[in-house]
């Protein structure tokens, strides 16, 4: 074979395989609410499997944000965009599988705080983070948004068991975070939210992830920090 | 007021039958009792939407060929067929660089990007629902041109602490504006000020500062307005405009050329920028926008003969002459409608003719049998004994300037 633009390959193959993950998880919340008005033991399975391909969908998300990413392939697109709408949309997407692990959730945010941002990369840290919360937490999620000066903070705080102690504290790229292979799925997706953290930035700030324990609802809490970016 | 989804009538507007069926399904499943209406294409849209009113449209952005959702948008907006009532929701592709803020343009109430939720669809459609139906009343009147009564209509609504207070205002604002009445917008807009200084409000007091005059004041509002939110692109627009009147063309062009950058789609903006870069001879910026303005023009067949011959002198004047000679070619076969196409058709290979002047005779004889049929109008007259004096023909220049009516 000539010359391959592996780039391109793993584009359109992920696009495909997420194509039917899309039609897959579709499935699956049709099931799980036909399941929920007559219940029965299959509606736990159908959320575990609605969970893992979930999983296989922000795996795949990541692998290619990765991978360009490394190879400079990259260019994140900053646009003004509306900070509740971002986290609600995120919420309503997965109301079926919260609802079904009777996890509550509550969302604080003013209507119009805007921020600039790459939609696309904050919509795939936000699908790791919250689908994460959704598994570990017992019965709430909080998210929430505002600004602080030149700076967004965007939280998921949960009232679960919260993080291990070794993952605690500032994430950062520039601070010298690695992938560390020990973590597994979990520390690499950790060094994911940092780099998408970090891609947001000009010359001066960069942002960067958090995690912390015993916020406001007790359990274990991820904060965004995004620095603000000129529009252009 | 009705903000049930139950007797909407929904528009569902996508080029895939896949998706037009399971929006369709989902709409049923969320309470719509009537079955949506559905359009393939921008044409087949536009069609129904002017043979009947909607409460609802769901609009995918990529159409495929022809015009893409926001410019479906903007048409049916500037018709009147989507109105201050109507709720129109775009679709957008999952990693889309259309989703732009509502406020950059004149966007849609809510962009929702696939795969959709049922849940997702359901909450936006209320949301925008609640802003919308309470406008209903006036965009009746609206329809019947009775400006007045729609002012009233908003007053009462105010009053009585109906509908979404800063929409209602923004309304009137700009009704207000419509009409000329400056001091109305003057009160609307500094009373919304004092709440909170929105670039809306501001802008609009730059607009009633440029209609009585005050252009400098207009201009430090414009800048105010851009300082409180950098892509509000209206108040960019107007700054550029108001630097014109002062003779500050340089400034004007400095003002659009960051505009494009920020938001390259509006048309009206990009022609504004070709012009101003031709009178301040920045060709290649020239060049830049009226390729802008035949691309963005082209699906709503409102690109013009003479943006394509403003084209063909940017890139002589950059001495690309085959590019201009084959923009002139594309000019006879893409705006064969419009009226003036033979006259600026003329004029570019005239234009051309300066350089290659094995073909200026040639393009001499065929002026001359176009001017023996019917006289140049007036929008050419000008720019003909322009080139003809450049191509040396005195004597022709000099009959054509004594024809120039007063």
């Amino acid at each position: 074979m000539s010359k391959l633009d592996f780039n391109t390959v793993l584009a359109i193959s992920i696009h495909d395989m997420k194509n039917s993950l899309n039609l897959l998880l579709g499935s699956l919340d049709d099931l799980l609410q036909r399941e929920e008005q007559r219940p029965s033991m299959d509606s736990d399975r159908l959320a575990l499997l609605r969970y893992e391909a979930r999983r296989v969908n922000d795996t795949l998300i990541q692998l290619l944000a990765l991978y360009r990413s490394v190879k400079g392939l990259y260019h994140p697109y900053f646009t003004p965009v509306s900070i509740h709408d971002l986290l609600e949309e995120y919420w309503l997407n997965n109301k079926i599988l919260m609802d079904h692990r009777n996890v509550e959730c509550h969302l604080t945010c003013d209507e119009d705080l805007v921020w600039v941002l790459d939609r696309y990369l904050v919509n795939s840290l936000l699908e790791n983070v919250v689908n994460n919360t959704v598994r570990y937490t017992r019965s709430r999620i909080h998210m929430s948004a505002r600004s602080d000066g030149d700076w967004l903070l965007v939280q998921v705080a949960d009232d679960g068991p919260g993080f291990p102690r070794s993952m605690l504290g500032r994430q950062a790229i520039r601070e010298g975070v690695q992938l560390d292979p020990q973590r597994g799925r979990t520390g690499l997706g950790l060094y994911f939210c940092a780099l998408v953290a970090d891609m947001h930035g000009g010359n001066g700030d960069r942002g960067f992830v958090e995690l912390s324990n015993g916020c406001e609802l007790g359990g274990g809490c991820f904060t965004l920090h995004l620095p603000k970016l000129p529009l252009n | 007021m009705d903000i049930t989804l139950g007797r909407k009538a929904v528009l569902i507007i996508d080029d895939f039958q896949n998706m037009r069926a399971q929006l369709s399904q989902m709409l049923g499943s969320l309470g719509v009792q009537r079955k949506p209406d559905v359009a393939g294409s921008a044409e087949e849209a536009l069609e129904l939407l002017r043979s009947r009113r909607y409460d609802i449209v769901l609009c995918d952005y990529n159409l495929g060929e022809g015009m893409h959702g926001q410019q479906l948008l903007d048409l049916a907006r500037r018709e009147g067929c989507v109105d201050v009532a109507t709720v129109f929701i775009m679709v957008t592709a999952e990693n889309s660089t259309e989703m732009v803020m509502g406020a950059l343009e004149s966007g849609p109430d809510a962009y929702l990007a696939k795969p959709i939720s049922k849940e997702l669809l359901n909450a936006r459609l209320l949301k925008a629902l609640r802003r919308r139906v309470p406008m209903s009343p006036v965009a009746q009147v609206l329809r019947q041109g009775d400006t007045e009564q729609a002012l009233q209509l908003l007053d009462t609504m105010l009053a009585a602490g109906r509908g979404e207070r800063a929409d209602i205002l923004r309304l009137k604002a700009e009704l207000a504006l419509e009409t000329g009445a400056l001091d109305l917008v003057q009160e609307v807009c500094e009373a919304v000020i004092r709440e909170r200084p929105v670039a809306w409000a501001i802008t609009s007091l730059g607009q009633a500062a440029m209609a009585r005059g005050e252009l400098s004041r207009a201009e430090t509002l414009f800048r105010q307005a851009i300082v409180v939110t950098p892509y509000f692109m209206a108040a960019h627009d107007h700054l550029a405009a108001v630097l014109e009147l002062q003779g500050r063309s340089r400034d004007a062009l400095e003002v659009l050329e960051q505009a494009v950058v920020r938001s390259s789609r509006s048309l009206s903006r990009q022609r504004r920028l070709g012009w101003l870069s031709m009178q301040q001879r920045e060709w290649e910026l020239a060049r830049s926008a009226w390729r802008q303005v035949i691309e963005l023009g082209k699906p709503m067949e409102s690109v013009r003969a003479e943006d394509y011959f403003n084209l063909v002198c940017a890139l002589l004047e950059m001495g690309e002459s085959a590019r201009a000679a084959k923009a002139l070619e594309e000019m006879q076969q893409s705006v064969a409608a419009d009226p003036l196409l033979r006259w600026w058709f003329m004029l570019g290979r005239l234009h051309l003719a300066i350089r290659d002047r094995d073909d200026k005779e040639a393009a001499l004889d065929a002026l001359d049998g176009l001017m023996l049929k019917a006289i140049p109008p007036l929008e050419v007259h000008k720019a003909l004994i322009e080139v003809l004096g450049r191509l040396g023909e005195v004597t022709r220049a000099e009959l054509l300037r004594q024809q120039l009516p007063d």
